[in-house]
């Protein structure tokens, strides 16, 4: 297969999304090697010779790493030296870097300055807005996931390392949800999907008991556990996993499901954007992600008319996404699993899964879910520069949107898309702003 | 139409699993960590260009050799694009040297190498 002139769009958008990751991990090491080498501070580690040695070769190897990324120009490099690097952030560095960096804080009582790696990432006025636009944006999900009365006090914390999670607890009193947000997406515009996706799950997790979901599963389940016991690694091979593992994948389909139908093809950007790109054949938590994208589309399509705009653009994001998908989809397994896994869902469920998300799930009455409306505005707010009316689910549709409009002029320009991300930032500060002006 | 069958409680089915399998699973820390498995000791072109240098006897290694080592480890996918490019990214980090008498690479002196 000929590989195209320029790189698809999608391994762009993962690989700069681990760039940025590195870079985060690369300022978190250049502060803890500042605390250590500081000569007042040699007293409070004894092992210091062993976290020395640590750091520097973290910094050294993340250095020329990024720069071998930086200097890529296919898709199959971009996903290799992205996949390689994340592979490192995951298993070798973040836990050492986060026990390190606790270690640090707490013996020298230093913090990492956030604010400074902000403002050198040019999105350094978001700092005060980031708590309450997080909050706003998920009570602004929730309450579509809930209904309107919804009511909870949100903690947001921020972490190094870890993912997106909304989960309760009980201090003092009930109703309280924490929202573990990992710190370098904050300046991702991927953030507002992760938290819609997320709301959804919080959903399913403190309303159980919904007849219609509960009836789906039941049916679900046993095709699920079909593919399960075919595809799940070898250790995990017992009844009670495999029927856990299908309930998990019901509900990140619902969860998926739910979040695409509020706030429409931002959460498929987000998906394809933060999904690494790999060719898995093990049936695990979550469904493969050429399942989640197919009836991601396939619920899009199906709301707006054929022939339309906001259908050609469809249409061309999805090929997009075929595109991406040769480059790393074509192992045997994997293959099966997801063509099993598609001709259970097409034949069958998909039409029920969407029915129950919108009868039992999306139940807010003040908002009004995606639709070609919505696309509208969105085009046209993009065209001529004017954010200032728009709403939350347009909003967090932009600027995914509008780079993805961007992307064949910058490429056109010869700009390195990897650098070139100037305008982004300039729209995630304002969508923070307007998330903290949001009075739900 | 599909027969719908008896009602079937969704919390109870949690009760009744939940516990153990969360016992098992952080189910967003371990999504992660499988996609990434086959990716865990992976390792890029210019680690294993800088191991072979680093590891080959005085007065270093020649270009042909290193081709030859680097396509043995990367049997797929290999391009001596990306190798040149690789040499030349070490050589900029001044990790490694190019010697023109004996046409060989070898670890720069005094250079901290980053090998896992």
């Amino acid at each position: 297969m000929n590989e195209p002139r320029h790189p698809n769009f999608f391994a762009v958008e993962y690989a700069d999304q681990v760039r940025e990751e590195a870079e985060y991990a690369l300022a978190y090491l250049k502060h803890l090697e500042r605390m250590i080498q500081n000569p007042a501070n040699i007293s409070q580690f004894p092992r210091i010779q062993e976290y020395e040695e640590l750091v520097s070769r973290g910094i050294h190897w993340l250095t020329i790493e990024l720069l071998d990324l930086l200097s890529a120009r296919t898709t199959r490099k971009l996903m290799k030296n992205a996949l390689h690097i994340k592979a490192y952030l995951t298993f070798n560095l973040n836990i050492c870097l986060k026990d390190l960096y606790n270690l640090v804080t707490q013996r020298t009582r230093s913090h990492f300055p956030v604010s400074e790696y902000l403002r050198k990432i040019h999105v350094e006025n978001v700092r005060p807005y980031v708590y309450n636009s997080i909050d706003n944006a998920l009570r602004f999900f929730m309450r579509c996931y809930f209904g309107d009365k919804f009511k909870a006090t949100l903690a947001c914390m921020t972490e190094l390392t870890g993912d997106f999670r909304v989960r309760p607890i009980e201090l003092h009193r009930k109703g309280i949800l924490t929202v573990e947000v990992p710190e370098v997406n904050i300046t991702r515009t991927r953030l507002w999907s992760g938290l819609a996706h997320e709301a959804a799950h919080h959903r399913l997790s403190m309303i159980p008991g919904m007849q219609k979901v509960d009836n789906l599963f039941e049916e679900l389940s046993e095709e699920l556990q079909k593919i399960g016991w075919r595809h799940v690694p070898k250790i995990y091979k017992s009844f009670e996993i495999v029927e856990w593992l299908s309930y998990l994948q019901y509900q990140e389909m619902l969860a998926d499901i739910s979040s695409v139908m509020v706030i429409g093809p931002a959460s498929i950007f987000g998906l394809l954007c933060y999904s690494p790109p790999v060719a898995y054949d093990t049936f695990f938590t979550h469904p493969p992600l050429p399942v989640r994208v197919h009836y991601a589309f396939e619920l899009l399509q199906s709301v707006v008319e054929e022939s339309t705009d906001c259908a050609k653009e469809l249409q061309d994001l999805r090929r997009s996404w075929d595109l991406y998908y040769r480059n790393f989809g074509a192992g045997e397994a994997h293959r099966d699993m997801v063509e099993e896994y598609l001709s259970v869902l097409r034949d069958s469920y998909q039409s029920d899964l969407f029915e129950v998300v919108r009868e039992s799930i999306v139940v807010g009455s003040h908002i009004n879910p995606f639709n070609e409306e919505t696309w509208g505005k969105i085009s046209d707010a993009i065209e001529n520069k004017q954010l200032e009316k728009l709403g939350p689910v347009e909003l967090v549709n932009v600027p995914l949107y509008r780079r993805w409009k961007s992307y064949p002029e910058m490429l056109k320009s010869e700009r390195t898309p990897l650098l070139y991300r100037s305008y982004e930032k300039k729209l995630t500060c304002f969508i923070m702003k307007r998330f903290a002006e949001l009075h739900p | 139409m599909r027969e719908r069958r008896k009602w079937f409680s969704f919390a109870a089915y949690v009760g009744r699993h939940g516990d153990y399998a969360r016992r098992h699973f952080d189910v967003e820390a371990t999504h992660m960590e499988n996609l990434l498995e086959p990716y865990r000791n992976s390792r890029s072109l210019w680690e294993v260009l800088l191991e072979i240098i680093h590891d080959a006897p005085q007065p270093g290694v020649k270009y042909d050799m290193l081709t030859r080592r680097a396509l043995k480890a990367f049997p797929e996918g290999f391009s001596k694009q990306e190798m040149k490019s690789s040499l030349s990214l070490l050589r900029k980090r001044k990790l490694i040297a190019y010697h023109r008498q004996t046409q060989t690479y070898s670890v720069a002196r005094g250079a901290k190498l980053p090998l896992r």
